[in-house]
């Protein structure tokens, strides 16, 4: 049976294919930012640092998405002080977190019974157990994103365009900037599911990345990032569905091929464009 | 209200415990076209962060079109040192003009900003460039954009920090020739270290090296220049 054909009978393929969907929209929105603030590290450890809220959200018996959730606000709030106030020791303290965070998600695993299958499946996703209220909080999710950076667009542009510029126009930079770092991390609530956290961060940067090397405004990158993000996951789905390997390390390695080709074919069109200048300018100095 | 745009009495400033700034005093008023020269490390962009409220004196008063720096700050265009953000960042020439209309933390823009913003663009000559990103400007041109983005603030006081450190001469005069321009109906003020250049422009020049203010109307004479950094530097000898 082909992926088409399995799709039009198995409801849990339906989910997975709509749970890609739904954190490609995500990933276009906010890994623009992310990518063009230059910030996928701090990403990074916010991903890392939910997996404790997610241990202990299982240990104590709470939906492990809600734990999730708190954990990656509160460890995007801690990271962004951090970042602000301590800036010439940020890279030890993020990383401090980002493994204090899988410490604590480990240890309280550990003390929860039946936690194997669970570990493994928050570490590199399990999109084929996407449940359907999982389906509606994620969707919940991303209007949330998509409200809040529609709104304050602007003011997230020239906060991180050019900090010193926003604060003269009385835009408060510090609350925009922890904001952004909150919607980073309710995006890698969102990603967890799909690919896992350990796979979050090429899935929240390499489509922006991407589409930066096509398009160059910020809305036509998140738009451009979105259907990226589309394709990846969609084809990344269709492709485990039909080899049988893991979904979220098949998305994320067709996203990195993806990348490398943008890369590669933008370094060559420059070096074209180069030479073609070069050529014009002789061509000119041959003519005077 | 003052009849000065910028009024500092005995202005102290360090870094820790290092002096930037000792006992400056300026007065500039309403109108003006000042240079403030200096050598690097005089303190010149330490004075233009205290004048926009983006860091606190450690004595002294300070004020700034009549009002605290912090309140004032709103009413003035502030061209940044070049380049104070990333060349490729995913931005239009009309976009980056249009932050200069942002204000306080709500809003969009209206099509009555975007007025404001294409006449910024049009005096300042770059209209013409609104739709491209700013990775393709040369640097004459986003200097000139920085300058739109400040007359999009509808700023009653320009101040610009080194505007010329990184374009060649020729595109130095013809922003100069802009800003004496706009001076006939703003305050401008320009931080340069080139003190030759500046010179044939503004109608005063305050010299600022950490504790030293002088500030004249007259010719400068070689001997203010040698006091001031040390050595000889371009001769300046121009009738006022």
């Amino acid at each position: 049976m082909d992926f088409i054909e399995a799709l039009m009978h198995y409801e849990f393929l339906q989910r997975a294919l709509l749970a890609g969907l739904l954190a490609a929209v995500g990933c276009g929105l906010i890994g623009t930012w992310v990518v063009v603030k230059r910030i996928s590290f701090v990403a990074g450890g916010i991903a890392h640092a939910v997996l404790g809220g997610m241990g202990a959200a299982l240990f104590f018996g709470f939906a492990p998405i809600a734990g999730a959730l708190i954990a990656a606000i509160v460890s995007a709030l801690l990271i962004g002080v951090i970042s602000l106030h301590w800036k010439e020791r940020e890279d030890t303290l993020i990383s401090a977190i980002w493994a204090i965070g899988m410490a604590i998600g480990i240890l309280f695993m550990a003390a929860t019974p039946g936690y194997q299958v669970d570990l493994i499946s928050y570490l590199f996703g399990n999109i084929l157990m996407v449940s359907s209220s999982h389906l509606w909080i994620m969707i919940v999710l991303d209007l949330i994103l998509a409200v809040i950076l529609f709104v304050f667009h602007r003011q997230f542009e020239i906060v991180i365009f050019d900090e010193e510029f926003a604060l003269l126009r009385g835009v408060p930079v510090t609350f925009f900037y922890l904001l952004l770092l909150c919607l980073i991390a309710v995006t890698v609530v969102l990603l967890i599911q799909v690919v896992g956290l350990i796979l979050v961060i090429a899935l929240l940067t390499l489509p922006a990345a991407i589409a930066g090397q096509f398009v160059h405004t910020l809305s036509k990158m998140m738009i451009a990032a979105t259907l990226i993000g589309i394709v990846v996951s969609t084809s990344g789905l269709a492709l485990s569905y039909e080899t049988d390997l893991p979904t979220g390390a098949i998305i994320t390695l067709i996203a990195a091929v993806l990348y490398l080709c943008a890369s590669v074919g933008t370094a060559y069109r420059n070096r074209r464009r180069k030479l073609q200048a070069a050529n014009m300018s002789g061509v000119n100095h041959g003519a005077s | 209200m003052s009849d000065l745009a910028v009024d500092i009495h005995d202005l102290s400033f360090s870094y820790g415990q290092v002096p930037v700034l000792e006992h400056v005093s300026l007065q500039i008023p309403h109108g003006e076209f000042v240079g403030v020269v200096g050598p690097n490390g005089g303190g010149k962009s330490t004075l233009i962060r205290i004048i926009l409220g983006l860091l606190q004196a450690s004595s002294g008063t300070l004020r700034v079109l009549g009002k605290h720096p912090r309140k004032a700050r709103r009413n003035i265009g502030y061209v940044p040192q070049y380049p104070a953000f990333e060349r490729d960042f995913p931005i239009t020439v009309e976009q980056l003009v249009l932050m200069g209309r942002l204000n306080g933390m709500w809003g969009s823009y209206h099509a009555h900003d975007r007025d404001i913003a294409l006449q910024a663009m049009r005096e300042t000559e770059v209209s013409a460039l609104k739709g491209r990103t700013i990775g393709t400007l040369s640097g004459g041109q986003l200097q000139r954009v920085l300058v739109a983005r400040a007359l999009a603030c509808e700023p009653r006081m320009l101040l610009l920090d080194e505007p010329t450190s990184n374009i060649d001469q020729r595109v130095e005069s013809e922003i100069f020739d802009l800003l004496k321009q706009l001076n006939e109906r703003m305050t401008v003020i320009v931080v340069s270290h080139d003190i030759a250049f500046i010179s044939a422009y503004v109608k005063r020049v305050a010299c600022l090296s950490g504790t030293l203010v002088c500030h004249t109307t007259d010719v400068i004479s070689g001997d203010d220049i040698r006091d001031l950094y040390g050595e000889d530097v371009r001769q300046v000898h121009h009738g006022h």
